[in-house]
This record gives C-alpha cells, sequence and structure tokens, in this order.
C-alpha cells in the first residue's frame, strides 16, 4: 500500500503543471457554485418529518396555510396609546397588502377572521374590534378591552392583560428565502410606524428562526477569524510560514470544494450546516499537519544520508516517501470520519442529513487536496529550514508526560481513564435532552425578551395544533363533535401551563350567545345541529368569506384547535400531549374523527424523539466502521480494538459533561458525536500506525517516546488547531448554539487528545506490547 | 323620507338615462350604468360559489325577489337559502338604503327566530361572499369624481373605461375603495370589469361580468348572469350565477316584509 502510494505521488509530481491547473479550474467551478449559498432555515429541514407531529404540521400548513407565527407586539408608552393604536391599525394595514404575506393565517384586531359578534336592542352586530373607537386613547384601550371581554376567543390573544399593548400574527409565503426574509419584511413596515410614544417588539417562533439564520450569518466573520486563529497556533507550533499555509491552504480549498458539491446538489446551508466550514477547515488543517511532520522528518533524515543528487529530487522523494507512509493512517482516519459524518444521513432530520453530507464532502476533498494540490505545490517550495520548536515546548511537556505516564504508570493512566469513564456514564444519565428553539438564545436577546413578555402579558409566545379529520359522514357541524371538541378543550385548558386555545367551538358559541342576547363569556354550544347550522351560517354570511377559514375547511370535514402556551419545554410538552390524549379519550372524539397533535412547541419535541435512537445507532455505525476500517489497515484485531477504545472513552465523556453543564442535547449537540468520534479515530489511528511502526525498530518503550514526540505532538497541534478554530464561535454573544459549539468541541478534542497521547500508549504498553 | 340630495342624485339619473348615448361625460355614462340593472322587481335562482385561496369551494343555493323603492333607486330583497341542507331555510331581508346604512334581518329557522343585524357600510361582504353590498347595489354615483374615459374592447364589444375616485375619505371607506376602474359595455351599460384599488394605489378587488341578458326591453335593463368576485389579496373569489331572472312579474311590497321573512318557514 506504501508503495502504491508513492507511485500516485511521484505520478502527479511529474504531471504536476496539469494536476496543478486542474485543481486550480476545480476550485473556481466549486467557488463559483458555493457563492450563491446562504443562510435559510426552513422548519422542514429542521425537524424529523416522518414524526407523527410533524406530519400534523404539514397537514396543519397545507389544509390551513399556517405554521408558526411572527407575533408582532406594539406596547403605547404613557400617553402613546392613541398613536399605538393607529400605528398598530396602519401596521395591519400595510402588512395586508404585503404581497408575500399568507392572508389565511393573518390574524389582527382588524382582520376578517377576527370579529367582534354582540348583541343589542338593535341586533346582532358582527364587527371590527377596532371600529369607531373613542378618539381618547385610555378610553380607547379600555374600549378594546371591553370589546374583548364579550369575545372570549381573543381574550389575551391580542392584547395584553394590562391593556396597553396590542399583537398580531403574521406569516410570509417565501420560506425559501428563510425566516430572516419575513423579518426583514416586518422591520421595513415598522419602519414608516416609528414612534416615540411605543414599543414594538417581534416575537414567536418565526423570529426565534429569524434570529437563528442572522446568528448564522457571523460565519461569514467566525470563518476567517478561524483561519486566521488555526494559522496562528500552527505560527506557534512549527515556526515556518509554510506550516501555516499549507494547512490552511488545505482547509480552505477542502472547504471550497465540499461546500461547492454541497451547492451544486441544490442544497442550502443552514445554523448547523454552517458549523461544518470549520470543522473542515480544522481537520484539513489537522491532517497537512502530520503529512509536515513527517514530510520535515523525512526531508531531515534525507539530507542527514545525503542520497539525493539534487535538492528537487531529495524534496520529490521526501514528498513521496512522506505521504507514502503517513497516507494508510491517513486515509484509514479520513475513511473513519466520512463514515461517522456519512451515517448522520441516516438520520430523520434534514439539516443532520446535511450536516453529514457536507462534512463528509470536505473531508474526502482533504484526501484528495493532500494527494494532489499539497505535494505539487511543496515541490515548488523551498524545503524547510531545519526550525524545530524548542524542547521547552507546552506540546514537548506533554508530550513528555504522557511518554513518562506510559512507561511507568501506565495502569494508573487505564484506571484513570476507566474512572472517568463511569462517571461521564453518570453524567449521561442526566443528560437534558432539549431541542426548544428558545435555547438556542440567550435569555435577554429582544427575540426571548419579546418571546417572555408574550409568555407574561398575553396568552403565550408558543402554541400547538389539534387537527381533527371528521370520520365519513361526520362533519365539524355537528353538535355531538363541537361538544367533543370543547371537552378536549376544556381539559388541555387545565393545564397550567396551557394558557387557551380557540377552536369553531368558540366562535359558535359566541354567535348563539349574541344570537340569545346572552353572556359569551362560557364556551355554552347549542344543542342541535340546526341551532349549530343557525350560528354558522348567521357568522358566515355576516363576517365575510373567509372568516372561519382558519378554523375548519369549506366542508367543515377538517378543523384545527389552536393551543397557546407559556412554555416550549420538552417535559410542559409531554405533560400537554398527555393530557390532550386523555381529553380526546373523555370526549370519545376519536370515535368521531380522526386527531392529530402536533406543530408549535411540538417540533421541538419531535427532534428530541428522534435524537436518542438515532444519536445512538450513530454511535454504533461509527465504532463499527473504525473497527472494520482498523482491522483492514492495521491487519491486527488488538491494534484495531486500540484504535476504537478510546472513542468509547472520548464520546461518553463528552455526553457525559453535557449532562454534568445540563447543555440539552439538541440538533447542533448531537453532531458533537460524530464530530468527536470521528476526529478522535483520527489521532487514534495516527498513535497506533506510529507505534506499530516504530515497534518493528526498537523497544516497546523506545517506540511510545518516539510516537509521541513526533505523532503525539502532531495530535496536539491538530487538537489545538480545532479547539482554537471552534473556539472563535465563543464570541458568538447571544447565540448559545455557537457558544455551546465552541466549548464542547474544544472538550471533545482535549479529551480525545488525552485518549490519544495518554490512554493509548499507556493500553498499548500494558495489553497489548506484552501479547506482541 | 328622501333627502334633497338623493332627489338631485335621482332626477339627474333619470334625465341622464333618458340622454342619447353619443357624446357621453363620464358622469352620464355613470348614471347608465347605475341604472342599467335596476328593475321594477325581480324573482331569481343563483348558485353561489365560493373558492378559497386554497382551491376549496362552498356552494350555496338561493331564491331571491326584490323590488325597487318608490325612489328608483334602493330595493328591498329577501334571499333565502335553499341548499346546502345546513344553510337551507335560512333567509335575509334587505332594505337598501343608498344614502344611508341598510336594515338587513336574518331568519334562524332552527331558533325560529328573526334577529337585525347591525350594517355600517357598504363595504361589508354581502352575504358573506367576496361582493361588498356596494359591489350589489351600485355606490352613489356623486361620491365620485371620474377621469379617464376611453374607449376598450371588451368581452360583448366596446366597453368605456372610467377611472372613478372617492371624493372622501368617508366615501372610500364605506366603499372599501379609494379608487374604481370600470368597463363599462357601451350597449347595456353594465359593468363588465371593476377593479377596486385600496388608498394606496394596490388592487384589491376585480369583479367581472359576463352573460348579459336583456331582461326588461321596455326600460332597457338588463342582468349579467354570471359575475365574479375576487379578493386580489387572499385570492378568494365568488362566483353568482343566475339560474333564473324574471323581472316585472309583480313582486308584492308585503311578501317582502320581517313578518314575510318568518311566515314563509
Amino acid at each position: 500500500m506504501q508503495s502504491a502510494m508513492e507511485g500516485f505521488v511521484r505520478f502527479v509530481l511529474r504531471h504536476r503543471l496539469a494536476v496543478l491547473g486542474a485543481i486550480v479550474l476545480a476550485t473556481i467551478g466549486f467557488a463559483a457554485l458555493a457563492s450563491s449559498l446562504k443562510v435559510a432555515i426552513s422548519s422542514d429541514d429542521i425537524t424529523p418529518m416522518s414524526h407523527p407531529y410533524m406530519q400534523t404540521m404539514r397537514k396543519v400548513r397545507t389544509t390551513f396555510g399556517t405554521e408558526a407565527p411572527f407575533i408582532v407586539v406594539f406596547t403605547a408608552k404613557p400617553g402613546g396609546e392613541h398613536a399605538m393604536i393607529d400605528a398598530y391599525r396602519s401596521f395591519a394595514h400595510a402588512l395586508m397588502l404585503e404581497p408575500t404575506l399568507k392572508h389565511d393565517s393573518f390574524r389582527s384586531l382588524i382582520s376578517d377572521n377576527v370579529k367582534l359578534i354582540t348583541h343589542s336592542d338593535d341586533g346582532i352586530s358582527v364587527t371590527g374590534f377596532l371600529d369607531n373607537l373613542p378618539p381618547d386613547g385610555p378610553a380607547a384601550l379600555d374600549e378594546i378591552a371591553r370589546r374583548i371581554a364579550l369575545s372570549p376567543s381573543t381574550a389575551k390573544v391580542f392584547q395584553s392583560r394590562d391593556q396597553r399593548a396590542l399583537a398580531l400574527f403574521a406569516e410570509f409565503r417565501d420560506a425559501a428565502d428563510g425566516y430572516s426574509a419575513g423579518n426583514k419584511r416586518l422591520l421595513a413596515l415598522l419602519d414608516r410606524q416609528k414612534s416615540p410614544y411605543f414599543d414594538v417588539q417581534i416575537a414567536g417562533q418565526n423570529a426565534t428562526l429569524a434570529a437563528i439564520e442572522a446568528f448564522s450569518d457571523r460565519m461569514a466573520i467566525f470563518i476567517p477569524l478561524a483561519i486566521l486563529i488555526i494559522g496562528l497556533i500552527h505560527y506557534e507550533s512549527f515556526r515556518t510560514w509554510q506550516a501555516v499555509v499549507f494547512p490552511i491552504l488545505t482547509g480552505v480549498i477542502a472547504t471550497i470544494w465540499g461546500v461547492g458539491a454541497y451547492s451544486a446538489l441544490g442544497l442550502g446551508l443552514d445554523p448547523i450546516t454552517a458549523l461544518v466550514p470549520i470543522l473542515v477547515l480544522a481537520v484539513g488543517a489537522g491532517h497537512a499537519v502530520q503529512i509536515l511532520k513527517r514530510y520535515t522528518e523525512v526531508f531531515e533524515e534525507g539530507v542527514r544520508s545525503g542520497r539525493a543528487a539534487t535538492t528537487r529530487e531529495l524534496q520529490d522523494a521526501a514528498i513521496a516517501t512522506a505521504l507514502g507512509t503517513v497516507g494508510a493512517p491517513l486515509i484509514a482516519a479520513a475513511s473513519v470520519a466520512i463514515t461517522a459524518f456519512l451515517a448522520l444521513t441516516l438520520f430523520d432530520t434534514e439539516t443532520v442529513r446535511r450536516f453529514g453530507f457536507l462534512a463528509a464532502a470536505g473531508i474526502l476533498a482533504i484526501i484528495v487536496i493532500e494527494f494532489t494540490l499539497i505535494p505539487v505545490l511543496r515541490s515548488y517550495l523551498a524545503p524547510p529550514g531545519h526550525q524545530a520548536r524548542s524542547a521547552t515546548s507546552i506540546w514537548n511537556r506533554l508530550t513528555d508526560i504522557a511518554d513518562w505516564c506510559a512507561r511507568t504508570r501506565p495502569k494508573a493512566v487505564l484506571g484513570a481513564a476507566g474512572a472517568v469513564f463511569a462517571a461521564s456514564l453518570a453524567g449521561i444519565a442526566i443528560i437534558r435532552l432539549d431541542n426548544s428553539l428558545h435555547l438556542y438564545l440567550s435569555n435577554d436577546w429582544p427575540t426571548n425578551r419579546a418571546n417572555q413578555m408574550l409568555d407574561k402579558a398575553f396568552a403565550g409566545a408558543d402554541g400547538f395544533y389539534i387537527f381533527i379529520e371528521a370520520k365519513p359522514g361526520r362533519t365539524l357541524r355537528s353538535a355531538q363533535m363541537l361538544r367533543a371538541v370543547a371537552t378536549v378543550q376544556a381539559t388541555v385548558e387545565t393545564d397550567p401551563n396551557v394558557t387557551k386555545t380557540i377552536a369553531l367551538t368558540d366562535i359558535v358559541a359566541e354567535v348563539d350567545a349574541a344570537v340569545a342576547a346572552r353572556d359569551a363569556s362560557a364556551r355554552t354550544l347549542p344543542s342541535s345541529d340546526a341551532a349549530i347550522n343557525d350560528a354558522l351560517t348567521l357568522y358566515e354570511i355576516s363576517a365575510g368569506p373567509e372568516a372561519l377559514e382558519g378554523y375548519v375547511t369549506a366542508d367543515y370535514r377538517r378543523g384545527i384547535v389552536r393551543g397557546f402556551t407559556d412554555t416550549a419545554r420538552a417535559k410542559d410538552m409531554k405533560r400537554i400531549e398527555a393530557l390532550i390524549e386523555s381529553g380526546v379519550a373523555k370526549a370519545a372524539l376519536a370515535s368521531m374523527a380522526r386527531v392529530d397533535i402536533g406543530g408549535g412547541s411540538f417540533g421541538p419535541i419531535s427532534l428530541s424523539d428522534a435524537l436518542v435512537p438515532e444519536k445512538i445507532l450513530n454511535i454504533a455505525i461509527i465504532m463499527a466502521a473504525c473497527l472494520l476500517i482498523t482491522l483492514a489497515v492495521m491487519r491486527s484485531v488488538s491494534l484495531a480494538l486500540l484504535c476504537c477504545t478510546p472513542l468509547f472513552l472520548s464520546a461518553a465523556f463528552v455526553f457525559g459533561f453535557l449532562g454534568f453543564t445540563q447543555i440539552p442535547l439538541m440538533a447542533p449537540t448531537a453532531t458533537l458525536g460524530a464530530l468527536c468520534l470521528g476526529i478522535g479515530a483520527d489521532y487514534a489511528i495516527y498513535i497506533v500506525w506510529r507505534l506499530r511502526a516504530e515497534t518493528r525498530q526498537h523497544t516497546v518503550d523506545e517506540a511510545i517516546s518516539r510516537t509521541l514526540a513526533t505523532s503525539g505532538r502532531a495530535v496536539l497541534f491538530v487538537a489545538s488547531a480545532i479547539t482554537g478554530g471552534y473556539a472563535v464561535l465563543g464570541l458568538s454573544f447571544g447565540y448559545h448554539v455557537h457558544q455551546w459549539m465552541a466549548l464542547l468541541v474544544g472538550v471533545a478534542m482535549v479529551v480525545n487528545a488525552i485518549a490519544a497521547i495518554f490512554v493509548i500508549p499507556a493500553a498499548f504498553r500494558t495489553l497489548v506490547a506484552p501479547q506482541a | 323620507m328622501m333627502s334633497l340630495r338623493s332627489f338631485i342624485s335621482t332626477a339627474a339619473i333619470v334625465t341622464a338615462a333618458a340622454a342619447s348615448a353619443a357624446d357621453l361625460t363620464a358622469i352620464d355614462i355613470m348614471q347608465k350604468n347605475f341604472v342599467a340593472t335596476r328593475v321594477q322587481d325581480s324573482v331569481s335562482e343563483a348558485t353561489l360559489t365560493l373558492i378559497s385561496g386554497q382551491g376549496d369551494t362552498r356552494k350555496r343555493t338561493v331564491a331571491s325577489s326584490s323590488i325597487l323603492a318608490a325612489n328608483g333607486i334602493d330595493n328591498t330583497r329577501l334571499t333565502r337559502f335553499t341548499a346546502p341542507a345546513d344553510a337551507a331555510g335560512m333567509a335575509t331581508l334587505t332594505d337598501e338604503h343608498m344614502g344611508g346604512d341598510d336594515n338587513i334581518w336574518v331568519y334562524l329557522p332552527a331558533m325560529r327566530k328573526t334577529r337585525r343585524i347591525q350594517s355600517a357600510d357598504k363595504g361589508k361582504p354581502f352575504l358573506g361572499t367576496d361582493f361588498s353590498y356596494g359591489d350589489i347595489m351600485g355606490l352613489r354615483v356623486d361620491d365620485w369624481n371620474y377621469a379617464e374615459v376611453k374607449s376598450e374592447a371588451c368581452a360583448p364589444g366596446t366597453c368605456y373605461t372610467i377611472t372613478a375616485t372617492a371624493k372622501t375619505p368617508s366615501a372610500a371607506s364605506a366603499s372599501g375603495y379609494a379608487k374604481r376602474k370600470l368597463w363599462i359595455d357601451q350597449k347595456s351599460f353594465v359593468s363588465m370589469k371593476m377593479e377596486g384599488y385600496d388608498a394606496g394605489g394596490q388592487l384589491i378587488k376585480r369583479v367581472t361580468a359576463s352573460d348579459v341578458k336583456l331582461v326588461d326591453a321596455a326600460r332597457q335593463r338588463y342582468q349579467p348572469m354570471r359575475i365574479v368576485a375576487e379578493n386580489v389579496l387572499t385570492a378568494h373569489k365568488t362566483e353568482i350565477h343566475f339560474t333564473r331572472y324574471d323581472v316585472n312579474v309583480g313582486v308584492k311590497p308585503e311578501s317582502l316584509s320581517v313578518q314575510s321573512l318568518e311566515s314563509a318557514n
């Protein structure tokens, strides 16, 4: 294998100009493809669409055109009441003229689907909530509150409990542009309403997603910054500019290739896939370090031996030999990493699949570049001077300590590793599984503050849907069916976090109360189908053709109950789900209709439900791939197991760390397993491969020392480069996902490096070498 | 009692209707348009098809009787829903007042009660359709400024195209339009197409008529048998298709009263 690789590298070097030209052309092509990519979230991509909750969401969207709205809240300052109401009305009008607005889900106090139904001596009145308000601002707010009190279905939805804030709900059609496009549209319209008399906030799930998109755009700053940090770390490690340029060039070009190939498939970046470029950069740089380190060693040996006639010959031979010797572990390590990331494509969530594909494409690109571009460029540049780092560097001290531990305290090292592993399992037991979108942002970020305000002052920023599909022969115009729906509503409303529910039942009850000239405060339904028909037809002919579109389909066979909650936490939503199911059972609704739960705050739950089994499968695939690939390369069961065992330790440690720190396991942090194991396998394979090679010529202790002094130090360089590269995400203030990834990748790299330089040599000396 | 303003308006309409179609001003055309579909009385049957932006349809069939008030402008109209079964039996009585609020009563068959519905303006939906009361009744000619009379080919032959702009914000608010663009058939003076715009100049509704029938040859009164109103913003639309439209059949005023609304059921 080594000679084949050397032969390939010599072939590349013989055709260096052609190879260089092809690489340049390919890079230009991939860069052109990559340039059109932008970060945009689609709700279909960030949730497992085969999950029942998400299938319900899709049905709600297809049938009622709604999903999760932006919630815009106008809050009057003292003396600004009238200005606020005018601005609210004017903004709602402007929004209705916005071409991309989803009219069927637009709900405001001036909408056709939000009408006040009242009775008086003159008869029934179906009017808008903001019609004919008193001119005095505070009196107008009081009047709105009075009207809302007459219409229980609107209570806490459109006006705050203290009456000073009004809300409206809007969604936009152009989901392909992401949520920030809708947010920008709202901001542009709100710009016209700017006033010192009131405040405006944008909340809701869509606003959170828009904020996440905006945070992901920060990658445009963080990627160059990561390149700079990785470069500085490499310079600190090698003190030569070539050691800076080669690794970064490898990472950058691999990133361009990977992202370009990804773009060619018509895929878009999202907040999770946007993290991949730094990963590819770091891994590419890491691989390049291993090659560079080996090349420098071989070149210096060549110089000392004086075998080659010219420097060019010496350099070409060193390039071929270096790649020939590190090629096998390099390809094996890359294969494990590629398998690790490709295993993510088995996830049900599109964004995780894309992360896996993009990362795998990037690593494949790294391998291609390392065997083509890097040898060619290397051959054009002057050979490196003898500028080894001083023996007192931190890397040397660490590898020296690892060497000492492996030689003198190997069992203690293994015991400590076992203790850490056991402790990590305890952490895993208390892991917090929560994909709530609120957790992505810091609590004091304006979107989260607005969401918190909605939770306190209104019915809440979150919610859910109950989708009801009547069985053949049944419709939602029947008294029996509506009573059952009302029972479900009453049951779920007993939950302390469910602030209210709205359904067709509420409209019928309000119209019936108006017709009967009584108070509508209780959800009292007419007892006969005929009376329900009266109420519904009366409402239809009075309120307009689209007045019921948000509640029921034209044939009255499908309807929704909208639930409002002041929570999006997984455990609360699970409890609410159980309550809905108990309400459905109590009302015997299932005998009349198919009932599905989903949407809104159930989206994150669906993700959580899918994550654990997928994560376990993912780790199992990575372990199996690592074992098989290392077995093929090492041709030794014990060495293959030696490569894989530290992966258990590092994976357990990282997930245990998640448990102890209560950083939630969610879609972005779930990618950490593949990242940790993929790169951990890299380190392990380099170390074990080198140990195997060194023990052929040296004693076990000497082999360990030599391995740690070469590959061990390279592992530390790579780990520090990846840690440094990801550390820039720690500067992403307000966005927890970036900051958690910065911390967790750092932890993963440290534990991977420790496992590689401490545990593997100790295990090699204690368990493998005596058998050999 | 008819106000002075209404009286002047009515007189102008009657005079204009008698005038020659040659050299017509925009006002002349609009006055002819106003009376073109006003019949002494009528008995009709129609299907109302409501089509949502998502393509869902709802159909209702109605039977109506109408009688023109003595002022030659306002109609009293009784409409009964005949299908679907869940709406059948419900009836509405509309007593139009061009210069003010209409009186609308609804008969609820299950409760055997009649309730008055308070109606604020002509921009409100007509029987829960995409048509407003103003689209069905017509809007006061005097409330609008007219411009740009041109001739343009249209479905039945040639149309006058006229741009009408509300004279006052209240006229715009009441009708739901700040501006209308009308295509009026030069022969029948029936509005074949109307585009309604809001104050910002955004097209918000489109009403089109077709299959125009001469229903009263003596008075030259016409009725389009098919009318479609489309809410441009939401893509929701309503089609009214008359399957019967008889005029001058001797509808008795007493048959169009609140009592008759209840007694017929």
